[in-house]
């Protein structure tokens, strides 16, 4: 599941009204997400949730689903 | 590991060169240096085995088997200037059984085909016109550095897509599918369109595992992100070869990606005659800055830039100095050819010929006769085929 904190985050940068947000959601299917955008996004969950991303980290990250799992593994500690 | 060995075999020329030249302004002596033989497709597979190591650090699945390793590290058709494929795209291709598929033959025959279309007809026969603008000892004119670069753009198009094809195609003959290399390049109507479409593999490569965690990393704010952009388009540059020119090139698309994002920020596709005119006018932009990259490209040293620029002052504006009347007819008709090409994609030429019934009836008559003028094409065209230009890099 992902959370409604971070659907907001992604709502806020693109306009993505009509697209469906779920784990297996790549950046491809977001009108407008690439590099550029991709930093924002990381650098807001950064500081919404209290967290910090190795280079690894974000290397490792392939859908909306493992950045999920990425906040709840971190951001509960 | 992996990158020191490309940077001992590909840049010790360079960086020797660089510390002699600093050596001696401080008055010493200048270093000798040695002379290293570049080996084949050494910046391609050292990349794809970058990304091997990264990829398996971050979680990915490692080869269980020596042989199915090495064969995604060294599989010929793509070993000397990619596509530089990820592990997980081809993980299970490699590990699975693949059977006879008269589609994929036919598929893999037909990206060959086009391939050597591209390369001995098109790119080959630029070449000479090409060669002759950027010669040491010539003194073109404007009109013909003007050729010389609209040329030499559409020459490295036709060359390395061409190779890119012939990798693509022969993997499927034997059941493989690898990544697309290259998506209608020139269509491109900002410079961050043009890095999704020209040379993929590399972009993504650079985009993965080099901007994006530099930019993470940074965390400080607008500046930083462009110093990362910066950063990486320099060595993206280094990459392609060990000469300043080409970092000045990475940097010069640096700053075309930063100045594309300022000028046309990517919003909706606007459908209004506004959009239309804002998407043109950012084609011109990227078309005329990515131009002036192939020229820093092609000019393999700063003093050859320098002679260029010299050499078009002195000549008379709209004289050709150098080429003749039959080498613009050629490029012109490349070019032609080259814009109808893309014109026809633009206005979705594909979707509307596939769902047409005359072209259904003509199709099974066309279709062998294009592919016998293609080879046949390729038959009088080839006056001993030069090397790919990607596999100097």
């Amino acid at each position: 599941m992902i959370s409604e904190k971070l659907k907001a985050i992604i709502r806020r940068e693109f306009d993505a009204e009509g697209v469906n947000l779920d784990a297996s959601t790549i950046a491809a299917d977001v009108p407008g997400w690439d590099s550029f955008s991709h930093i924002s996004v990381i650098h807001q969950v950064e500081k919404e949730f209290g967290i910090r991303f190795k280079p690894l980290e974000i290397i490792s990250l392939k859908n909306l689903g493992d950045l999920q799992a990425f906040i709840d593994r971190h951001a509960a500690k | 590991m992996n990158v020191s060995v490309l940077v001992i075999f590909k840049y010790t020329k360079f960086i020797i060169q660089n510390v002699s030249f600093v050596n001696v302004r401080l008055g010493g002596d200048s270093f000798s240096i040695p002379n290293i033989l570049l080996p084949l497709g050494i910046s391609f597979f050292t990349f794809q085995g970058v990304a091997y190591l990264v990829d398996i650090a971050a979680g990915e699945r490692p080869f269980i088997k020596l042989t199915d390793y090495l064969l995604f590290k060294a599989f010929w058709p793509q070993l000397i200037a990619g596509p530089i494929i990820r592990p997980r795209e081809i993980h299970d291709q490699i590990e699975n059984e693949r059977s006879w598929s008269n589609e994929y033959v036919e598929y893999g025959l037909k990206r060959i085909l086009s391939g050597f279309f591209k390369k001995i007809v098109l790119a080959d026969n630029l070449a000479p016109l090409v060669d002759a603008v950027f010669l040491k000892s010539a003194s073109p004119g404007f009109i013909d550095v003007a050729a010389g670069v609209l040329g030499f753009g559409l020459q490295i198009y036709f060359d390395f897509s061409a190779y890119s094809d012939i990798a693509i195609g022969s993997g499927r003959l034997f059941g493989y599918k690898f990544p697309e290399n290259f998506n209608w390049p020139y269509l491109a109507s900002s410079p961050r369109e043009f890095w999704n479409r020209w040379h993929m593999t590399l972009s993504r490569w650079i985009r993965d595992y080099l901007f994006t965690p530099l930019a993470v990393s940074f965390r400080g704010g607008k500046a930083y992100l462009l110093l990362a952009v910066m950063i990486s388009m320099g060595i993206c540059g280094l990459w392609h070869g060990a000469a300043w020119t080409f970092v000045i090139w990475g940097l010069w698309h640096g700053v075309l990606l930063i100045g594309g994002e300022m000028l046309f920020p990517q919003k909706k596709q606007r459908r209004s005659i506004l959009g239309s005119l804002i998407r043109v006018s950012g084609w011109v932009f990227t078309m005329a800055g990515i131009s002036i990259g192939w020229l820093l490209f092609r000019a393999q040293s700063i003093g050859a830039v320098q002679r260029i620029f010299k050499s078009v002052f002195m000549a008379p504006l709209l004289k050709p100095q150098l080429l003749r009347e039959n080498q613009f007819l050629l490029l012109g008709a490349v070019f032609l050819f080259t814009f109808f090409v893309n014109l026809l994609k633009t206005l979705g030429w594909q979707a509307k010929m596939s769902s047409s019934q005359l072209w259904l009836e003509v199709r099974p008559l066309a279709m062998p006769l294009v592919y016998a003028v293609a080879v046949a094409t390729i038959i009088i065209a080839d006056h001993g085929s030069k090397a790919f230009v990607y596999f100097q890099f």
